[in-house]
């Protein structure tokens, strides 16, 4: 049933048995909703999560090794599973996914490290460093909006290139190197 | 006062004296929004850096970019002075950073992070040791979770025998910025 506010609120909002609908007012066509606090939706799915302790040997032979970022910072709507690393959505829509991942690089010549989102419909690659040399320290982080369907899924996945299964994927509890964010962006 | 569409409208409008609550009734509650949003008083902040920051570190130094021209300061928890964020409530903030760094022949690595009054959360490193005069970028966004009055800041330190990175601004574009939003 409708209710109709415009002699109050200039947007009309109506309702329906699950949804709240907010509409510019005809007669005054406003086109947008102006808030005049801070706003924010603690049911809104949001995520972060880090990695807590190193992961040896988990490529640099080309080896796709997905994180499981288990320690989790916050997760409003519990759409991520910090036992499998994988982030599921709870519906259509776009999602902010951010990926930062630490790692100690191959301990055999120079290679090549790519991070990347592997989700159901594609894999968006965050960030390709060529030159790697071995053994050392770095940190690759990339954003990306995904497109994704209700319970589609997405993770973070590490692939060093080029030489054994050596690489090691860093973890911590004291400084965060190794982190998966999510946001459904509204 | 408070407002109570309930029997008409499934999903719940209740209002107190400084928030107005959408609740759930039946079904999963979900709000449609058939026009844009425009919220002038969610926090919000964009600044950049006017100007090169000479040999600021290059010697393991900590230093915490001034970024001094803001184009957005909703809120005003920027402080344009120290390079300091405040959270002016507490809330889930997405901060983006992209930093421009000239590198000596000394460099041995570089470190770039968001300071979260006591954490550090890394947004990039390089090992490499180019032994050579190097520009690169740094950067990356990061959703973390604030607390009132916690402080969020931009930290570069280049790793090396030498105080000579340069971090690199100007006046005329936007080389070296950071900017911060309450997510809704």
């Amino acid at each position: 049933m409708a209710v109709n506010n415009s002699v109050n609120l200039a947007p009309l909002i109506t309702g329906t048995s699950n949804q709240i609908q907010v509409t510019p007012n005809p007669s005054t066509n406003v086109a947008a909703i102006a808030l005049t606090s801070p706003f924010f939706n603690t049911s809104q799915p949001m995520f972060s999560a880090f990695l807590s302790s190193n992961q040896t040997n988990v490529s640099g032979d080309g080896t796709v090794y997905p994180i499981v970022f288990d320690t989790e910072l916050f997760d409003q709507a519990s759409n991520y599973n910090n036992s499998t690393g994988i982030f599921t959505a709870p519906v259509t829509a776009n999602y902010l996914l951010i990926g930062v991942v630490g790692f100690i690089s191959s301990s055999g010549g120079t290679t090549t490290a790519q991070i990347q989102v592997n989700a159901t419909a594609a894999t968006y690659p965050l960030f390709f460093q060529p030159g790697i040399s071995a053994s050392f320290t770095y940190i690759l982080s990339g954003s990306c909006i995904v497109p994704m369907a209700a319970n589609d899924t997405a993770k973070i996945e590490f692939i060093n290139t080029g030489s054994t299964l050596t690489a090691r994927v860093n973890g911590g509890t004291g400084q965060r190197a190794t982190i998966f964010s999510g946001y459904l962006l509204p | 006062m408070a407002v109570n569409n309930a029997v008409n409208l499934v999903p719940a409008i209740s209002g107190t004296a400084n928030q107005i609550a959408v609740s759930q009734v039946g079904a999963a509650a979900t709000i449609a929004l058939a026009s844009s949003v425009i919220n002038t008083s969610q926090p919000m902040f964009m600044a950049y850096l006017s100007a090169n920051a000479v040999n600021v570190t290059g010697d393991g130094t900590v230093y915490t970019i001034l970024f001094d021209t803001v184009s957005i300061n909703q809120g005003s928890s920027y402080n344009a002075g120290t390079g300091i964020f405040t959270a002016p409530i507490t809330g889930k903030y997405l901060f983006s950073s992209s930093c421009i760094a000239v590198t000596g022949t000394t460099r041995t690595a570089v470190q770039f992070q968001v300071t979260n009054t006591t954490i550090n959360y890394l947004l990039q490193y390089d090992g490499n040791s180019p032994a050579a005069i190097r520009t690169e970028t740094f950067g990356n966004s990061i959703i973390i979770p604030m607390s009132s009055a916690d402080t969020s800041k931009i930290q570069i330190i280049v790793s090396g025998a030498v105080k000579d990175t340069t971090v690199v601004g100007a006046a005329g574009q936007v080389d070296t910025y950071f900017c911060g939003y309450l997510l809704p």
